[in-house]
């Protein structure tokens, strides 16, 4: 964690915006725990007229006023548990039912077996949705189920596992032709042990890293629908809709309006890249030693005078 | 001699890929006696590990297809048992040990679990947990295309019967004895320092010590017949010998059955009983180890002990075999050997030599029509 400060920086990007956003949503069991009552760390209410409209960022304002005399920064922060949320959840389903597609498809790939048909359909299933371009597809199921929260919701995520299903099953693939494997199976594991102990433990580590990095992607993905005006009203805070309503009435000439959503999409995604790329580097056992070892001088033991 | 562990009778395998079928073994009959241990020897691509690996049918099938024959161990043919049972004979009944001990342990965990799972298989099956096979007493249930199903185990997992559960964790857990069995097992393949050991990943070890640890796994199990598939193939000549005088100790030891494959003749005479040699998929000679190296009566055996660089002979080039083994799919007709043979004639185009006892003795055999001629060469 150490070696590598950027690391350090997305992780503790990601733990704040996580910990904002319990805040902000003012979850009572979590504010209770901390304050003794719900609390919110959302400087102002949200009604218009009570400041000045336009003030550019300020210390009182650091992102600015909008044309309602709105505090930006307020309004930035009421949208992050949505946006955050909406990341999660459906990078979470999707690497669900991607992973065990996978898996099936990875594993009981023989031909001329039912896990071999199985796998087949499966395969030619995430092709056809990878055919289509993800947002095209993904705006035209919004669409077509009604313009909305869930709609676009199911809509993403529909578009999203096959991405998983290709990952889980290269890395299945790759696991399951490696001679551990093959030792395992001569030591007398069934192949619902092997699958267990040595195929989904291997890949833990790229679908985390996988995870991490594609939380960001949702969530641009879920901004650009939203900025269309399909997932939600425009008067919702979310920071995709809140683009388009202050592109439409007051970007020229004031750009903190649509910068204040910006640079909350930017920090966010960029926050959980950062972690991903790092995790990748910490997770695998091989790299980690290679960055334990490229510190100064290496603290483990001394443990090869075995040979001799 | 008492019934051998294992006895293989006429086996031949094909690999079926793309447009040929190669031949990978043509009619291999061997024996193996318990606590014997037999060495196999052959250049590369003549059959060692696809007889090795067919014996606990660890083949890919496909592309292998076993053509005809039986395996038979401890009085079950392995080849017609269904294939969901074979785990049950692998592992506490036949262990193996493979030649690349760099990919051979799973990258993801510590050298305590690597060798605790082994320990807890053999526990569980033990303990009757786990269907296992031990063979001899009770003959062996060839019936049953169905494994048990998942709905079985999910109606376990569902309802589980609670002391069961707590047995069958204490069984396999026990934590401290545990422990004590992997420390012990380590030092047994004389590791010096098993403690250290248990907390390293695979990537923190030499390949000796990675050997070991196989070893060791595959020992935890305590199989009643070890396959050595190239176990020190692949590492430094000075660690080779190491793990070759720890093997050497541990069938003193032991009194495992080993079938030991290797390319190596001087491990091979160093370590096993007898010797089969093989060449294009078939065993050409079988015999104890003193009798193949000192009268060898067939041709490919003798060329093979010459270019062995045994004497370290200073002067000269090291007297190598011309050309290479055949093209497994178009075998020559009659001899396999026939086209680098230095003795063959006419007649061996005709029809293979079959495997006859030569020079007297039945338990030496070789398959060359001229075997007394072959032992001049």
């Amino acid at each position: 964690m150490w070696a590598n400060p950027l690391t350090f920086v997305g992780f503790v990007l990601v733990v704040l915006l996580c910990v904002g956003a319990v805040l902000v949503a003012g979850l009572p069991p979590f504010t209770h725990l901390l304050f003794g009552r719900s609390y919110t760390i959302v400087p102002y209410p949200l009604t218009a007229g009570q400041f000045p409209p336009f003030s550019p960022p300020s210390l009182a304002h650091p992102l600015g006023t909008d044309n309602l005399g709105v505090d930006m920064l307020s309004l930035v922060l009421t949208a992050l548990p949505l946006d955050l949320a909406i990341g999660l959840s459906i990078t979470s389903v999707a690497l669900l039912v991607g992973t065990g597609l996978g898996l099936v498809a990875g594993f009981w790939d023989t031909p001329r077996t039912w896990g071999g048909a199985l796998s087949v359909v499966i395969l030619r299933l995430t092709d056809i949705f990878l055919a289509f371009p993800s947002l095209i597809l993904a705006l035209a199921i919004a669409v077509s189920l009604g313009r909305g929260l869930l709609p676009t919701f199911i809509a993403i995520t529909v578009t999203w596992w096959p991405y998983y299903v290709r990952v889980v099953r290269g890395e299945v693939l790759t696991i399951k032709h490696q001679p551990y494997v093959a030792a395992a199976r001569a030591a007398g594991l069934t192949e619902r042990r092997i699958l267990g102990r040595h195929i989904v433990r291997n890949l833990i580590e790229p679908l985390l890293v996988y995870f991490t990095l594609d939380v960001g992607t949702v969530i641009v993905t879920f901004s650009t629908i939203s900025y269309i005006g399909i997932a939600l009203p425009p008067t919702t805070p979310e920071w995709g809709s809140m683009i388009a309503l202050y592109e439409a009435c007051c970007y020229p000439p004031y750009w903190w309006t649509i910068a204040a959503p910006g640079l909350a999409i930017f920090v966010t995604v960029f926050a959980f890249s950062l972690l991903g790329d790092g995790l990748r580097d910490l997770l695998d056992p091989r790299s980690r030693k290679a960055l334990v070892e490229s510190r100064a001088d290496s603290t483990l033991p001394q443990r090869s005078g075995t040979e001799a | 001699m008492s019934e051998p562990i294992l006895r293989i009778e006429h086996l031949s395998v094909d690999y079926r890929v793309g447009s040929g079928t190669y031949h990978a073994l043509r009619d291999v009959s061997m024996e193996l006696g318990r606590g014997e241990v037999v060495g196999i020897v052959g250049e590369t691509g003549c059959g060692k590990s696809t007889l090795g690996h067919s014996i606990p049918r660890l083949l890919p099938e496909p592309p292998a297809r076993v053509v005809s024959g039986s395996v038979t161990f401890e009085g079950t043919d392995l080849l017609r048992v269904p294939k969901w049972k074979m785990p049950m004979v692998r592992g506490t009944g036949i262990g193996m040990i493979f030649q690349e001990p760099i990919n051979s342990l799973n990258p993801a965990y510590r050298v305590f679990n690597q060798v605790a799972e082994s320990i807890r298989t053999r526990r569980r099956r033990e303990a009757g947990k786990e269907p296992s096979f031990h063979g001899g007493e009770q003959p062996f249930d060839y019936s049953g295309s169905r494994p048990p199903g998942v709905s079985d185990s999910w109606r376990r997992r569902l309802l589980p019967s609670v002391p069961d559960a707590v047995e069958e964790r204490a069984i396999e857990r026990a934590p401290e004895s545990l422990r004590d069995e992997v420390i012990a097992i380590l030092e047994l393949v004389r590791i010096n320092d098993p403690e250290t050991i248990l907390g390293l990943f695979p990537h923190e070890l030499s390949g000796g010590m990675r050997q070991r640890v196989m070893i060791a796994m595959a020992l935890s199990e305590r199989p009643a017949l070890l396959i050595a598939d190239e176990p020190t193939s692949a590492l430094d000549v000075t660690i080779q010998a190491q793990v070759l005088t720890l093997m050497k100790e541990l069938i003193d030891e032991l009194h495992t059955a080993i079938l030991f494959i290797s390319h190596d003749l001087g491990v091979i005479a160093e370590i096993a009983d007898r010797v089969g040699v093989m060449y294009a998929g078939a065993l050409v000679e079988i015999g104890p180890v003193d009798e193949i190296f000192a009268a060898s009566r067939h041709p490919y055996t003798r060329s093979l002990l010459r270019s062995a660089p045994a004497q370290y002979k200073t002067e000269g080039p090291l007297p190598a075999l011309g050309g290479s083994v055949p093209n497994l799919s178009r075998l020559p007709s009659g001899c396999a050997f026939r086209p680098r043979c230095p003795i063959g004639r006419a007649e061996c185009e005709v029809a293979g030599p079959p495997l006859a006892a030569v020079g007297g003795r039945p338990d030496h055999r070789s398959a060359c029509f001229f075997p007394e001629e072959a032992s001049r060469t």
